[in-house]
């Protein structure tokens, strides 16, 4: 019992700790393709590990598979929103850059 | 007060307040990372609220997040990106293969 | 329960700060593109501030809502109405003249 409390703390000072890093990443990091970087901590380390911090405690059971849905959940979605948010950041920059083209000298397409 | 709580208090404090900053300033599309991170953060946070309260009904809260916040980020960059293609298609008289 | 009242306390006060903050924010916000994700940001935040004084049930109608209704019909506003003020501003006429074509029309 003692062995599961300790290795519950550890595990969840490891996940707010992978959090934290994250949200100082995003208010540090300049410029939008730097700061998608900071998604990958969270979602990959930070939460699963605090899921499994709340796992480890509950033990063995319902709450434990509903908490381990969760990490799986946010563990995969994360990549996929990071996919997406590259690619509307780099759209959009394309755009931008075409607007500015376009006000310049109208390209024949 | 236990640590689960503490952790929650932590996470709220420090973690969620960048995210909002992030969300207030700039380009449309670099809100978008910090209401990503936002909703990572809030699920984090609930979980944690969840079990520092004894409240187990609390973890759907959490589960609905850690589906409605992706859809809702990956329905802003469809949106987004449809209104940034747009003006391109219309511009190149609707390019062959879209 | 008086253990964690402290705790509970303090993420009703630094969720009540962040609304206050996020809600300033999207009040001062012009571009509507812009308000949809403040708009999230402030959802995500009333989620936590009714968490925090335990209101499961109104954070979860707040998460629905606030998260990934409100954007998707703001955005989708937005775009539809680009799209028709871009067919407008497409036609070489603009909307007065276009009034007088209709008034010369309708004197016909």
């Amino acid at each position: 019992m003692d062995v599961r409390d300790a290795s519950a703390l550890i595990l969840l000072a490891g996940g707010t700790a992978a959090l934290l890093l994250s949200a100082l990443a995003l208010l540090v990091l300049p410029g939008p393709y730097q700061r998608l970087h900071a998604l990958a901590p969270a979602t990959v380390l930070g939460v699963p590990l605090v899921c499994l911090a709340l796992a480890v405690d509950a033990g063995p059971g319902r709450a434990a598979v509903k908490l381990l849905v969760v990490a799986a959940l946010v563990a995969v979605s994360g990549p996929v929103v990071t996919i997406a948010i590259g690619r509307t950041v780099h759209e959009e920059r394309a755009a931008a850059t075409d607007r500015a083209a376009s006000t310049g000298q109208e390209p024949p397409a | 007060m236990n640590a689960w709580l503490l952790a929650a208090c932590g996470l709220l404090t420090a973690g969620m307040p960048p995210c909002v900053w992030r969300a207030c300033r700039g380009a449309p599309d670099q809100r978008l990372t910090g209401i990503a991170l936002g909703g990572t953060v809030a699920t984090a946070v609930f979980l944690l609220t969840a079990r520092g309260l004894d409240r187990t009904s609390y973890v759907d809260l959490a589960l609905v997040l850690a589906v409605l916040s992706p859809t809702g980020t990956l329905v802003f960059c469809r949106c987004l990106a449809g209104g940034a293609r747009q003006p391109r298609r219309t511009g190149a008289e609707r390019a062959p293969g879209r | 329960m008086s253990g964690t009242s402290g705790g509970v306390d303090w993420l009703v006060a630094v969720a009540l700060v962040l609304v206050t903050v996020t809600a300033t924010c999207a009040a001062l916000t012009r571009d509507p593109v812009r308000q949809a994700a403040v708009l999230s940001a402030l959802g995500l935040c009333l989620a936590l501030l009714f968490v925090a004084v335990q209101a499961p049930d109104v954070a979860l109608s707040q998460l629905a809502v606030g998260s990934a209704l409100t954007p998707l019909l703001i955005l989708l506003t937005v775009r539809k109405a680009r799209r028709t003020a871009r067919g407008d501003g497409a036609r070489p006429d603009r909307s007065p003249g276009n009034g007088d074509a209709r008034r010369e029309r309708e004197g016909e």
